[in-house]
């Protein structure tokens, strides 16, 4: 059996993967620590099945860095291209909405990265710039999208930063606009800059979506509209997709 | 004759008193949402301090924030200006002001007779102004005030690598989970800060002499990361830095006042 492991910034994912099938999944919160989300994915596994049978461990994400226990590492990139043709074999790009990190990438049919675009150095277009703006709003990202569907008034946000935007949306607040016009102004705001972040590569129709976010209808469905592609949801659980990538590398480096 | 300024800005609100020649008060608050608000209650606070009334201002000026609508001034002049206006009266030998304030940061070139040559200013993103402080001692569960003297006691910076404020406090979060000293991360945070500020200093250059004003300049650990990054000097002023902007209003309004005296010495 493999172990693979998707050490996010907010979530640490793990899969178990044999035969090239999903034996079992997990997902424990990362607390800043990789080391020891790790160590609580192992004590999971240890509850489930026997953990002498993982014959390779291959991590990847934002912790893999940081993790001590002999592991083997993969670039996130390798992960996302990896799972999606695993899902769809005929699968020639990935959108991935993770929590500090969206990535966009196009894949030939070997499943090789050719391009691809991130966006780590700025807030707006992530989860978090979600999670910052819904605490706010004291609602939470799953809900946002049921909540969206209220909206009965358009308000446009403009610049681009979480930080001012997280005051505009406090002023929002206490100038009685509803929550659920808010709450659609945030989600259009971070479908618009990941829709940005997508065209600036050359997409085929096949996208699948994966990370955290992909949950999140409104924002899928945004994203589709605006650059006019299909995306299709990775697998049964989207976030998966990097901890499925990660432990389908394993039978690459053999 | 009594002549005021009041500057209004994202986290905080001052309003400066001057006479014929010297700085009579000054307050600094904390901003309300509404400017006009933050402007009266400053206004309000300041005359309180000095013993006088709004009744005994000849004229007022104000900058920042809604500063068109505040209506008690007389008059309304860029934030901009104020601070150039105001930096070369605290110290005339003052070239090149660097403003970090609440929600932006601007770098203004003033020439040798105080008038503004060049600005450039950023308040499209939180990195590089005092939000940026704000969201890192909010994570290290600090008072924004408690992380100058932190980053002093620094010896080996932590190395913060991403730009974005939100970023940067789930790398602090890191930091600390990791048993970094808090001291060595405010130093970190300060020359992180530092980077951002000189990046935006370069596009419009720096002359001698250079002062930061603002919120941010009252962090030691920030002015001395930004002096060795800048590799030029920051001369402290003799007034506090967070007036600067209110101090420059108000001296603008004590100019306008005598200019309107003497035009209208020359029309009778």
């Amino acid at each position: 059996m493999i172990l693979g492991c998707d050490i996010g910034s907010s979530v640490t994912k793990a899969v178990l993967m044999q035969d090239r099938s999903v034996v079992t999944s997990l997902r424990v919160p990362t607390d800043a620590h990789p080391d020891k989300a790790m160590e609580r994915v192992l004590a999971t596994l240890c509850e489930r099945c026997s953990i002498d049978d993982i014959q390779e461990t291959v991590i990847t994400g934002w912790g893999e860095p940081r993790v001590s226990r002999p592991h083997t590492a993969q670039s996130i990139l390798s992960s996302l291209a990896r799972a999606s043709q695993w899902d769809r074999p005929a699968c020639r790009a990935v959108l991935c909405l993770g929590a500090q990190n969206t990535a966009v990438l196009s894949v030939n049919d070997k499943g090789r990265v050719m391009e691809y675009r991130m966006n780590d150095k700025c807030a707006s277009g992530c989860g978090k710039f979600l999670e910052i703006m819904f605490e706010a709003l004291a609602i939470t990202v799953e809900d946002s999208a049921a909540i969206a569907t209220g909206s009965d008034k358009h308000i446009a946000l403009s610049g681009q930063c979480a930080v001012f935007y997280e005051s505009d949306v406090v002023s929002l607040i206490n100038g009685g606009e509803s929550v659920a016009n808010i709450t659609e102004a945030i989600l259009e705001a971070v479908t618009r800059t990941v829709a940005t972040l997508c065209k600036k590569i050359k997409l085929s129709d096949a996208i699948v979506v994966g990370g955290g976010l992909a949950n999140n209808r409104r924002v899928v469905d945004g994203i589709g509209d605006l650059i006019r592609r299909p995306l299709h949801l990775f697998g049964k659980e989207p976030d998966l997709i990097g901890a499925i990538g990660a432990a389908l590398g394993a039978e690459a480096t053999r | 004759m009594i002549f005021a300024g009041v500057d209004v800005g994202s986290m905080t609100a001052e309003a400066v008193l001057i006479g014929d020649g010297e700085l009579l008060a000054s307050t600094v608050l904390v901003a309300t949402p509404n400017p006009v608000t933050s402007a009266t209650i400053v206004m309000d606070t300041v005359l309180a301090q000095a013993g006088l009334h709004a009744h005994d201002i000849t004229y007022c000026v104000s900058t920042g924030y809604g500063r068109e609508r505040i209506p008690f001034a007389n008059h309304d002049i860029s934030e901009i200006s104020c601070h150039g206006k105001g930096a070369f009266w605290a110290d005339p030998g003052i070239r090149t002001i660097i403003d970090v304030g609440g929600q932006d940061c601007k770098v203004i070139r003033i020439d040798a007779t105080g008038d503004l040559r060049d600005f450039v200013m950023n308040d499209k993103c939180a990195a590089g102004t005092g939000r940026f402080l704000e969201g890192v001692a909010r994570t290290m569960a600090v008072h924004v005030s408690e992380l100058g003297p932190m980053a002093l006691g620094g010896v080996d910076p932590v190395p913060i690598t991403s730009i974005c404020t939100v970023f940067t406090q789930f790398d602090v979060l890191t930091f600390l989970a990791e048993g970094r000293s808090r001291e060595d991360i405010g130093l970190g945070v300060a020359e992180a800060l530092a980077v951002r500020i000189n990046r935006l200093v370069k596009r419009v250059g720096v002359e001698d002499r250079v002062c930061i004003t603002g919120g941010v300049a009252k962090n030691e650990g920030v002015v001395r990361a930004t002096a060795k990054v800048l590799g030029h000097e920051i001369c402290p002023l003799r007034v506090d830095p967070q007036i600067v902007g209110a101090l420059g209003a108000a001296l603008f309004a004590r100019e306008r006042c005598e200019k309107q005296n003497a035009e209208g010495r020359q029309a009778s």
